[in-house]
This record gives C-alpha cells, sequence and structure tokens, in this order.
C-alpha cells in the first residue's frame, strides 16, 4: 500500500520537476559551470605550456609548501579542535549547546577582522611574535609560517569542531565502561574505544579544513609577512597582481588547486561516510 | 587527565577570545597608529562614524545580501524540491546535489576566479554588444546567489526527509490542487528550513571577501564592507580607524547571534523538535 502511494506521488510529482529544476539548473550551469569550465579551457591555452610551467621550480616548492602548510594546519587544528568537542560531549546534556556556543561564537565574525585581530597581536614588534617565533613549533616552522598556521588554525577550526561533535555525540558510553571494566586504562580507553569510533568524523573534518585552506589567499597575505607564497597568493598575483599578471598561468595554478582539493574531497567521500555528503546516507 | 582536559579547554578560549578582546581594547587608543595603544579616545569612532565611506559600504553589504539571498533562497528551494522529487533518478538527483553542494566545498578562491573569467571575458563583451553594461553590483549578487544556493538546499533538504508524501496525496483526496496541496500542507512543513536558508545566505553574503574580491575587479568604488575592511588593512600606514571599524563589525555579529537565537526560540512551536 505504502509503496504504491508512493509510486503514484512520485509520478505525479515528476510533471513538475523539469519545471522546478530548470531555474536552479540554468542559473548554476549559467554561474558555476560554465565559470569552472572556462578555467580549465584558460589553463590549457597554448597546450600543456601552463601546466608544465607550474609544476616546474620555482612554482612545484610554491604547491608543496602550500600543500605542507595546509596539512600541518589540519593535523594541528584536529589536536586543538578533538580535546574541545570531547569536553563538550562529556558535559550533561543541557550544558552541552552553551559550551559549543562558547567555542562557535567567534567565527560569525568576519573572517578578515578576526585575522586582522591575530595581526595586531603578532605585530613584528610583539612580544608574542618573538615568543612564537623562538618557539618556532620545535624549529620545524619559521616564525612567518607560525604565525600563518595560527591564522589557519583560528579561522577554520569549527569545521572541525562540528563534525567531531556531532559524532563524539553518538558515542556508546557503555563500550567506555566494558574497555574500563576490562582493564583499559584513560590512553587505551580513548585508542581502542573513542578513536575508532570518531574516525569518519576525524577524516570528514580534516577534509573539511584542509579544502578551504589550501585555496587560502588573505592568512598568508596578511600574517605572512609578505615572506609566505602560497598557491592562494601565487593564484591572485596572476589575476589581479600589478606586476605582469598571467591570466592562463593563473588558471593552470587553479586547475593545479582543483585537482589537489577534488582528490582531498574524494578521500573525505569514501571514508568520511556521509558526514562530507551532509543526509545523503540517512 | 581530567585537570589536562580542563587547562586545555581554558587556553583554547583564551586563544578564541583574547584577539577580539585586544581589538577591543585598541579601538580606544589614542594613538595615531592602530598597532599602538596609548591612552583613551572616542575620537576614532567619531570619525569612523562620520565618514561617508563606511555608510556607503554598509548599505552596499546590505542591499547585495538581502538581493542575493532572496534569489539564492528561491532557487534553493526550487533546486531541493528537485532533488526530492527525483530520489528514484539517482543520477539526475546526485548531479543536482553535487552542482548545489559544489561552492560549499571548494575552495572560494575557485568561484571567485572562474566567475572572474566569466564575466570579464564572455559575459561583458558579449553584452556590450547589445549596448548593456554590467556592473560590479550585479556580478557580485550573481555569485553571491551561487554561494547562498547550497546553504538553502541543504537547510530546505534537512526538513524534506522528515516530510511524508502520503500527506499531500491525502490532501488530493480532500479536495485540494495541487498547489493547494503544496501550500498549505508541504510548504509550512518546509518553512523551518527555508527561513533557515535564507537566514545563513544572507550571513554568507555579508561575510564573502573572495567571491566579491575578484568579481568586482576594476568596478569603480564598488565595496562591500569586508572589501572595505581589506582596503583599510591594505594601507600602509594603519590608522585606529580599522580598530573602530572591526570592534562595530564584531558588535554587528553579536547582534546577529542574538537575533538568530531569539528567532530560533519564537519559530519552534511548542512540543516540535528541530
Amino acid at each position: 500500500m505504502k509503496a504504491r502511494t508512493q509510486k503514484h506521488t512520485a509520478v505525479s510529482a515528476s510533471r513538475k520537476v523539469s519545471f522546478l529544476a530548470l531555474a536552479p539548473l540554468a542559473w548554476l550551469g549559467a554561474f558555476l559551470v560554465v565559470p569552472l569550465g572556462l578555467i580549465l579551457i584558460t589553463g590549457f591555452d597554448s597546450g600543456l605550456h601552463h601546466y608544465a610551467r607550474a609544476l616546474q621550480p620555482p612554482f612545484s616548492s610554491v604547491i608543496w609548501s602550500s600543500v605542507v602548510l595546509a596539512v600541518a594546519s589540519s593535523v594541528f587544528c584536529l589536536g586543538v579542535a578533538f580535546p574541545v568537542a570531547w569536553f563538550v560531549v562529556t558535559r550533561t546534556p543541557r550544558w552541552r549547546a552553551p559550551w559549543l556556543a562558547v567555542f562557535l561564537t567567534p567565527f560569525l565574525l568576519n573572517f578578515l577582522v578576526r585575522i586582522y585581530a591575530w595581526f595586531v597581536l603578532l605585530r613584528p614588534e610583539g612580544a608574542l611574535a618573538r615568543g612564537l617565533g623562538t618557539l618556532g613549533f620545535q624549529g620545524l616552522l619559521t616564525s612567518s609560517q607560525s604565525a600563518v598556521v595560527l591564522g589557519l588554525v583560528y579561522s577554520y577550526m569549527p569545521f572541525l569542531i562540528l563534525p567531531l561533535y556531532a559524532v563524539l555525540e553518538k558515542l556508546d558510553w557503555r563500550q567506555l565502561e566494558a574497555a574500563r571494566d576490562l582493564g583499559a586504562n584513560a590512553w587505551q580507553q580513548a585508542w581502542h574505544v573513542v578513536v575508532p569510533h570518531a574516525r569518519p568524523g576525524i577524516l570528514a573534518g580534516l577534509v573539511l579544513v584542509f579544502v578551504p585552506m589550501m585555496g587560502e589567499y588573505c592568512v598568508p597575505r596578511m600574517l605572512g609577512g609578505g615572506m609566505i607564497s602560497t598557491l592562494g597568493t601565487q593564484i591572485e598575483s596572476q589575476f589581479l597582481g600589478s606586476v605582469k599578471p598571467n591570466w592562463p598561468f593563473g588558471a593552470a595554478l587553479a586547475g593545479v588547486l582543483m585537482i589537489i582539493v577534488g582528490a582531498a574531497l574524494t578521500l573525505g567521500f569514501k571514508f568520511g561516510k556521509g558526514l562530507l555528503g551532509g543526509r545523503d546516507d540517512a | 587527565m581530567r585537570h589536562a582536559l580542563k587547562v586545555h579547554v581554558a587556553l583554547v578560549t583564551l586563544f578564541l577570545y583574547a584577539p577580539l578582546v585586544v581589538l577591543v581594547v585598541y579601538s580606544f587608543s589614542a594613538s595615531r597608529f592602530a598597532l599602538r595603544m596609548e591612552g583613551f579616545t572616542l575620537e576614532w569612532y567619531r570619525r569612523a562614524l562620520s565618514n561617508p565611506a563606511v555608510y556607503k559600504a554598509v548599505v552596499t553589504s546590505f542591499s547585495v545580501a538581502f538581493l542575493s539571498a532572496a534569489l539564492s533562497t528561491g532557487l534553493g528551494t526550487a533546486l531541493a524540491l528537485a532533488i526530492h522529487s527525483l530520489r528514484r533518478a539517482k543520477v539526475a538527483g546526485k548531479a543536482l546535489l553535487a552542482m548545489g553542494a559544489f561552492p560549499l566545498l571548494a575552495p572560494e578562491i575557485v568561484l571567485g576566479l572562474g566567475l572572474l573569467l566569466f564575466f570579464s571575458r564572455f559575459l561583458r563583451p558579449s553584452l556590450l554588444l547589445w549596448g548593456l553594461e554590467l556592473g560590479s553590483f550585479p556580478s557580485v549578487v550573481a555569485g553571491h546567489v551561487t554561494l547562498g544556493i547550497g546553504y538553502v538546499m541543504y537547510t530546505v533538504r534537512a526538513r524534506l526527509e522528515h516530510f511524508d508524501d502520503a500527506q499531500l496525496l491525502a490532501a488530493h483526496d480532500l479536495g485540494a490542487s495541487r498547489p493547494e496541496a503544496f501550500w498549505t500542507v508541504m510548504f509550512p512543513q518546509i518553512l523551518p528550513g527555508i527561513i533557515a536558508g535564507a537566514c545563513l545566505s544572507l550571513a554568507v553574503s555579508l561575510d564573502d571577501f573572495y567571491v566579491s574580491y575578484f568579481v568586482s575587479v576594476g568596478g569603480s568604488g564598488f565595496q562591500t564592507l569586508p572589501l572595505y575592511f581589506w582596503n583599510l588593512q591594505g594601507r600602509q600606514a594603519l590608522t585606529p580607524e580599522i580598530n573602530v571599524v572591526s570592534t562595530l563589525l564584531l558588535g554587528f555579529s553579536f547582534l546577529f547571534v542574538l537575533s538568530a537565537f531569539v528567532l530560533q526560540k519564537w519559530l519552534r512551536a511548542p512540543g516540535e523538535v528541530t
């Protein structure tokens, strides 16, 4: 009975569909599909020349350092966000929403202003900048790189907190009790129970922060002190820079960015189990 | 371990709020330089608030935001409804879903670039043939609509998932025409999703930098608030005016959170779980 009624409505609805889908389809076709196609076409302006140039030094090292910067920031972001998400889910239910609000409210501020706030704090002569420089994440990063990592983490943390919160909230606490009864210590419980359960959220969250970090232009520009060149800053200067803009080459760099981002999203969709696709699988 | 967690949370809270507090404090600085704190004055507030460029940017931002939110709400709702009725045609539904979701997932710089190429190489030249000029305003609105459609699609789809299509059939059986059934049965149930989507797309438009930045290039004096802010910080000599503008934006955001909270309470009918 139910199947029949569903079929009936499906048939009656499908007549309206073509009409309904037409407007958004036309819009997205004109203002999304065509523009993306233009990026690809422009990049292949003179055959593979621009792509070949993009993949050779010095640009190959720019691409590489952008990936390193985005990966480092994503992992650092996870380290900051995971305990926060854990803290929120371990509150009593009525305190979870307020705590979540505490961690998410700053992100409603325009992101340029947020980065500028760090610019004020990290200004070169400031003590914080020197502290960061000497700490330098144990000498792995220069002080301008650390500043950019800090800015990226500060800009994109909610994209990690939210998926982590979503998976951790569904944790079966009896499993933790069972692990405790069987003699697991806190670290063993975390590693063998919590992390496997949270894996889809961790992966989805990592991809969700990695992708915008890859294309970021404002953070390296404002916090990098002119020392940091990323895919984002290169693309911008190839298009809008005052010195010798080169649109086809910029488009090829954007093509490289799209390939990297596409690979990350594919991985995320594969292992993030529905968290990236929204409620698609529900 | 428990103490370590509390210390971590305290540090993160400090990390999140300290820069904002510094910003507010610096906005009262009497120094001529943005990055120095000397004395206390409201002078920079007076200057910022009597600066016509600030007002112009605010008006531009809100005009763009309301117009693009209205358009993306309509288009996004239509998209969600289309995907909903295409559930059985998996490929077509998935393709529409992917198109709507793309601007949410891809870095914004990609969309900004694509639109820049599309407008300057294709749309502007062909419109010029007809004697029409495409200014920055409609271009930026078009970009923001494309960004907003996906958000509306998601919030409306979330409501449609809990909608039982048999209700429409029941309405038909009781003599309702198809539009009547839609407006009296389906529409009220997806309305919260539409409103949430409209608010989100409004916020996305107000917040957007990348699309506006790339698309408005060459537009004479066109500035949304984020663009105005970007130009302020790009100057060689930063005056405390930028701290004032930041603080005002901060105030706006908190007002926005507050009104969203109130709106949510008001929209949630008793007994209903949204």
